[in-house]
């Protein structure tokens, strides 16, 4: 009886504790499938950085990619194969009308082309990962030493570090499954 | 034209500014026999008078057309706005209507006491150029003031503001070292107890601003039509009344007095009174009136060609020009080479100032080569926009400027400088086209911005059409470019003008 009564308590007891742990867990781990603003994974009040081609999506290395499939973009937005030549939405090389080829241009990396129309130094420093859309997202935080964000208004320190700030957002997506 | 309607309705605006308080305070004050105390000092104190007028002209003027810029005017529905406010302010002048609303203040007094006149009559000056500072004698200040913002263009709004700073300078200029003579008193009488005069430059401002009107409302109609010179036809060119393209995939096409005649071979081209045109790998130059040749050169592997009174020049696939002088002393010789990842574009020639691009990975550039000193100048470079297919008449070029927010022509002088600050004569969407710059699901990012109002986002392309604006013509009235277009799989090219 007595050890029916006491092996009672203990599962109460042990049941008890795994709430309160679960609620502690709970306010130290943010929701995994994280939607926000204009973009998912996105929880903050800095805008994206100016892109090309409107969301700030980019590959590993910083440059621009169309949100939506993920080609690769040049400076234009005009859709550019390996060799970074023009090509329409067919992945045929874009022509003048005798089927010369046109120009290829620059595709500079997202936070540098923001640097360079801003005046600003930056650079990519820390980053964070959320889930979206089932696959894991990074969330690249273009950092300067400027005291404005985009915004206008006053700069955060987001994922930033030494001294620097957040001045505009970007994000690559992974192929990661979460 | 626009230029120079605008500039004259702004010195209107500017002289009838002499009939305000400060207008006549300012002859007294500069006047020798005033706060000038001599002749010499009043002519210095009318120097800086002007100047601080047109400096105050170009930051009133010249910062709204920035301000315009930044908020992305300059399209079809602001011109459309500019000229309704103008048709507007107009109506209001000719009727003589009360100026509302009205600035009642005026410039500092004890600053003619404190200073020195000529230093007091520069910042007098700038305060009256500046616009808004002081009280306002007609409606087209206001008027100008919108037209900068809804027109855009920084280069305009300096100019405007240089004239309106003009006219308030003149007048002040003109009657201050006669103040207190015989003349001099008339004139003050004039100005002060004939209203008819301050009534008949109401009038003038009304007719300026009707002219301003209808300019400005005509050349949207022209832009936003997409004003179609040439339908499927390519590479245009222009010299004096005649102008020519290439029809594509066929031979090139003479347009002479109203009639169109198809030329014996490709790639057509204009210049010192001749046409000339490819056939195989020989450029001919004949009278355009007969056709008949009068001079021809053997360019194998050549491309689109430029000629002037002294050189040909050729562009080989896209990576070599190649020029001969047209008395064919010499031999042909390579004068530009293009990098790796780059291209050379059509070559434009004047005299023998040779002008042509550079674009690739790198960045765009356009560049003017000397044939006869072989001298090279770098007249305009941006890196991450596409700089296109000069043409040059030798005063002028105009050039084709790509980014992923507009496509644009833009018109400057042969000296080295920002593209922005030349004169964009027309303008669509890129070529490229964006997203809505949110993800399904999501709102607009608005957070964290003033009033919750993010900027503007550019004018996209229509879906499914591709867009490029290329290789250009300057003629003496109208500017010219191709536009392809790429749509279902099919490039279709055909040139637009624009007055220039």
């Amino acid at each position: 009886m007595n050890q029916s009564r006491r092996g009672f308590l203990a599962k109460v007891s042990g049941a008890l504790m795994a709430v309160t742990g679960a609620r502690t867990l709970g306010s130290l781990v943010a929701p995994g499938e994280a939607e926000a603003y204009h973009f998912c994974g996105h929880i903050y009040t800095t805008d994206s950085c100016p892109h090309p081609t409107g969301l700030p999506r980019i590959d590993s290395r910083g440059r621009p990619l169309r949100a939506k499939d993920g080609h690769r973009v040049d400076d234009l937005g005009r859709l550019v194969d390996l060799a970074g030549d023009p090509v329409g939405e067919d992945g045929r090389r874009l022509t003048d009308a005798e089927g010369a080829p046109l120009p290829a241009a620059s595709r500079t990396p997202v936070c540098k082309a923001v640097g360079e129309r801003y005046g600003i130094t930056t650079q990519i420093d820390g980053a964070w990962y959320r889930c979206c859309g089932g696959h894991v997202r990074k969330l690249v935080d273009c950092c300067s030493h400027n005291h404005h964000r985009i915004n206008g208004d006053r700069s955060l320190t987001g994922y930033c570090y030494n001294g620097r700030r957040v001045f505009c957002v970007m994000y690559f997506q992974t192929k990661v499954p979460c | 034209m626009l230029t120079w309607v605008l500039a004259a309705a702004a010195l209107a605006a500017g002289l009838t500014g002499a009939w305000s308080p400060c207008g006549f305070s300012m002859v007294e004050t500069l006047a020798p026999a005033g706060y000038a105390g001599r002749l010499r000092t009043t002519l210095v104190a009318c120097l800086t008078f002007t100047l601080g007028a047109l400096a105050g002209g170009v930051l009133t003027f010249g910062g709204l057309a920035k301000l315009g810029e930044a908020l992305g005017s300059g399209g079809t529905a602001a011109a459309v706005v500019a000229a309704v406010i103008a048709v507007a302010a107009a109506v209001g002048e000719a009727r003589g209507a009360r100026i509302v609303p009205q600035v009642r203040r005026q410039v500092p007094e004890s600053w003619r006491r404190v200073l020195p006149v000529p230093l007091a009559a520069g910042l007098y000056g700038v305060l009256l150029g500046l616009g808004f500072t002081t009280f306002i004698l007609t409606f087209a200040v206001w008027a100008l003031a919108a037209v900068s913002v809804a027109l855009g263009d920084p280069a305009l709004g300096a100019v405007l503001g240089l004239a309106f700073g003009a006219g308030r300078a003149l007048p002040v200029i003109a009657l201050a070292p006669m103040a207190g003579s015989d003349r001099g008193n008339a004139a003050h009488a004039a100005m002060a107890e004939r209203p008819a005069i301050l009534r008949g430059l109401r009038v003038a401002d009304a007719v300026a601003l009707a002219v301003c009107a209808a300019v400005i409302g005509a050349a949207p109609a022209q832009a936003s039509t997409s004003p179609v010179t040439a339908a499927a036809a390519s590479g245009p060119a222009a010299d004096g009344a005649l102008f020519a393209f290439q029809r594509p995939g066929g031979v090139g096409y003479l347009r002479r007095a109203g009639a169109t005649v198809a030329l014996p071979g490709r790639d057509p081209a204009l210049a010192a009174g001749l046409v000339g045109w490819r056939e195989g790998a020989r450029i001919v130059l004949a009278d355009p009136a007969t056709l008949t040749p009068v001079a021809g050169y053997d360019s194998p592997g050549g491309g689109a060609f430029a000629f002037s009174d002294q050189w040909v020049v050729w562009l080989v696939g896209t990576a070599e020009l190649v020029a001969q002088p047209r008395n064919a002393s010499a031999p042909p010789r390579v004068v530009a080479r293009a990098g790796s990842s780059e291209q050379l574009g059509r070559p434009a020639l004047a005299g023998q100032a040779l002008v042509f691009h550079r674009a690739g990975r790198a960045g765009s550039q356009i560049r003017l080569l000397d044939l006869g000193s072989g001298r090279e100048q770098l007249l305009r470079s941006e890196h991450r926009a596409l700089l296109l297919n000069p043409s040059f008449d030798g005063g002028a070029v105009l050039y084709v400027r790509s980014t992923y927010t507009r496509q644009e022509l833009r018109l400057g002088p042969p000296v080295p400088r920002a593209t922005t600050n030349d004169r964009r004569v027309y303008s669509t969407t890129p070529t490229g086209r964006r997203d809505a710059e949110r993800e399904k699901g999501h709102g607009r990012h608005h957070q964290g911005y003033p009033g919750g109002r993010p900027p503007r986002l550019p004018q996209r392309p229509r879906a499914g059409i591709t867009d490029t604006l290329w290789t250009t013509a300057l003629g003496p009235t109208a500017a010219y470019v191709t536009r392809l277009r790429l749509r279902g799989g099919t490039t279709t090219a055909a040139v637009l003008g624009v007055p220039r």
